[in-house]
Parts: structure tokens; sequence; C-alpha cells
């Protein structure tokens, strides 16, 4: 076979661009194209990092020759500069506290190890912070968990759920990276903090996502095996209480958690008198809201939206919810949810 | 020697794009993953200075969270 001049030609000049576009892309960071940061609400700070430490940015030696203490400096005057960002102001008590304990041994000690994690490690961060007297987020972190998963249990007992969520959203968007799904994923507050308070801080929630996208159609394909197993696909007969209830196969257990938190839903339900005209008018004493039947409906399926709605018509919210923590653990861990945003809303 | 380079050139080049592809999709993830946590981080900073107040301990706590989250995020993209 002979090769025309042209080919090889092309095939040269195709290797020189890739070879500029690579050089362009790796090239040392100095002058690198502004990146903005959106803002989360008309009030918030935007976070423009062209804004970040022009020392950081622009004066820094290359990463090889860095010296801890140099390497520590310029991660302080990055993160001081994000958090001045954050906080609007030049400096104030916290600013300064800050900013004397990152000037420590034990800061660049944090950042020594910092740097060996891939990604971002909260924990450390963390211990550095407490270590420095200055409290941290771990206690902030551990509250939002408690008051997002008022269920109970630790966060691995959600995993198996989490799993699923992120496998269905792995489905759904085929061609997106992890670091995007992960992003869309987030955008559920439960789900985040979830993430934060089981990887203690972003610490392997990237290959645990990697992972479940590697493997999302098996993932799923387990769980339905396990639904199909030991969990009626259609709705429970209207029959006696305990026939219904020696009918149901006992389920395996998936990990979701199965104890309520009645007194948050009575204490709820004391409260909560009004009730609108949608389909939830029919539920005695159910919180309702547009907002309810409407976050549901636009989470479930049809069949399992009306099978949900029939068994808490049926039995009441208390009851009802314990029924469907049997039947459907998932739209019972939403249905909570809800009443329990709506709770804290009022 | 020169026929078989000339040869080999059109699959050499193949590689090279198939490396550079991959290489650019990981470099591309990591990044994207570490632009969504700072971004979290900031939201969820955010969302605990509204619920704190800015000055508690619990808004001071989240925003050096996001700060931190903002250097990783330059420090390895």
């Amino acid at each position: 076979m002979r090769i025309k001049p042209i080919y090889a030609i092309s095939s040269l000049a195709l290797v020189l661009v890739l070879c500029g576009i690579t050089w362009k892309a790796f090239r040392p960071k100095n002058g690198e194209p502004v990146k903005i940061y959106k803002a989360v609400s008309p009030g918030s700070p935007t976070i423009d990092t062209s804004q970040a430490p022009q020392n950081a940015q622009t004066a820094h030696p290359e990463e090889e020759a860095l010296t801890s203490e140099e390497r520590a400096e310029r991660s302080k005057d990055f993160t001081l500069e994000a958090v001045r960002i954050l906080r609007g102001t030049e400096t104030d008590p916290f600013m300064e506290k800050l900013q004397k304990a990152m000037e420590t041994p034990e800061y660049q000690e944090y950042v020594g190890k910092q740097q060996e994690t891939f990604g971002v490690d909260l924990s450390l961060w963390w211990d550095f912070l407490e270590s420095q007297g200055l409290g941290s987020g771990r206690s902030l972190q551990d509250r939002d968990f408690t008051a997002l998963f008022p269920g109970g249990g630790e966060s691995n007992d959600y995993e198996p759920y989490m799993r699923k969520k992120f496998a269905e959203l792995v489905l759904e968007n085929p061609f997106k990276d992890t670091g995007s799904l992960l992003s869309e994923f987030w955008q559920d507050e439960a789900n985040y903090i979830w993430t934060r308070q089981h990887f203690n801080g972003h610490v392997g929630d990237y290959d645990w996502a990697e992972n479940i996208r590697e493997n999302a159609g098996s993932i799923l394909a387990e769980f339905t095996a396990v639904e199909t197993e030991t969990v009626p696909s259609t709705p429970i007969p209207d029959v006696a209480e305990e026939t219904r209830d020696s009918q149901l196969p006992i389920r395996q257990e998936t990990g979701i958690p199965t104890e309520a938190s009645e007194q948050k839903l009575r204490l709820f339900l004391e409260r909560e008198t009004a009730l609108t005209p949608d389909i939830f008018t029919d539920i005695p004493n159910l919180p309702n809201n547009g907002g309810f039947e409407k976050a549901l409906r636009e989470q479930f399926s049809p069949e399992r939206f009306n099978t949900a709605v029939q068994t808490l018509t049926q039995y009441g919210p208390e009851e009802g919810l314990r029924k469907l923590k049997e039947s459907d653990p998932e739209i019972a861990f939403h249905v909570e949810r809800l009443i329990q945003t709506t709770a804290e809303t009022d | 020697m020169r026929t078989l380079l000339m040869k080999s050139l059109p699959a050499l080049a193949l590689l090279l794009v198939l490396t550079f592809g991959f290489t650019m999709i990981a470099i591309g993830s990591t990044c994207s993953y570490l632009y969504a946590v700072a971004v979290e981080a900031t939201e969820y900073a955010q969302r605990a200075c509204d619920t704190y107040g800015s000055g508690s301990n619990e808004c001071n706590w989240a925003q050096s969270d996001a700060g931190a989250c903002w250097n990783a995020y330059y420090e390895q993209c």
C-alpha cells in the first residue's frame, strides 16, 4: 500500500495541531481565562476568580519549584480571598482569626495532606480549624443531616437508596460526566447533605459516583430484581388489614430506615388543619398545598403516585405512611420529608 | 524505513487523537467535579448564612468550607 504525500502531510499537520492544543491546555496557569461563578441569589456575592489573589494567579512560580511554605502561602491567599468575596468584607474578627490560624505550621501540614488527596477532604479542613480553636462545619453538617433525615439512622443506611437515585440519574443523562452528574444530583439539598455526611466531606464521593456511572444498568437491575421479589407491583387489594399484612411478603433489608419520625409528624398534624382543593383534599389531616402534590408527581410514576395517594387516603397520614414505608419506602421517604419541610416552614 | 514510517503515520495520528481525547475527558470530568463541589459549598454557605445569620458561627464555618473548596478547584484545575 502506497500512502499519498497529501495524507502524510495531513497526518503531520494533525499531530502538530494536537500538540498546540495540548500546550494551550496544559500551559502554566498565568493569565488563565476568567471564570465567573454564578450568583445564587440576587443579593449573594459573585465569585469571580479573576479577583482571586493576584499573587496567587499571576506571580507564583512554577508548581515544581514551590516549597511547602510557598504552597501554603498560595493556598492561604486563595482561600482567604474566596472567603473574603463570600463575606463581602475585607476583614472582620473571624477573618483575622482565620488568617492567623493559616499562618501556623499546622496549616502547612494541612496543605501537605490535602495535596495528597484527590479533590477536597473537608474532614482535614475541619480537623485543622478545630485544632486552632475556630470550630468547624462538622457540627453544622451533623445537624443538617439529622434535620433532613428525620427518620434517623446513619448515612450508611441511606446509601442503597442514594445509589439507586444516582443510577437513575446516570441513565437519564448517559452523556454527562461524573462531575456534571454529581452537580445535578446535589441540586436536591438532601442528596448534597447526605453526600457530605456519608463521605465525611467529599472523601471518595467521586469514586462512588464514578463506579455507579459505570455500572448504572446492573445496579438498577439488582434493585428491580429485589423489588419484584419482595413487593407486589400492583396495588394491594382492599381487604381487611390482617389479611393485607399477611399477604405482604417479607421485605428484604434495602437500607431504608423504617423508623418514623412520628413525634414530628404528630406535632405537625396537630397544627395543620387547612386543606387546599386538590387530590390530597381527600386525605384527612394530611398537610396539603400545591407544592406537595406537584413535588410527588414530578418524582414518581403515575402508578406509584396513585398507589401512595390511595394508601394515604385509606389509612390516613400516620398509618398510611407506615404502610407506605413497607410497600414503597422511597415514596414514603419523600412524603415524610415533605411533611417535615412543610412543618418547619410553618 | 521511510515507507514504514509513512505507513504508520495515520495509525500514530489516530493513537494521539484517542489519547488526547481520553485525557481531556478525564481532566474535564475532574475539574467539573471540583467546580461542582465549590459551587455547592458556596450555595450551602449561602443557605447557612440565611438561616443562622451572617456573622454566626454556622455562617463562618460554611463560608470557610467554601473557601477551602474553591482553593482545591484552583489548585487542581
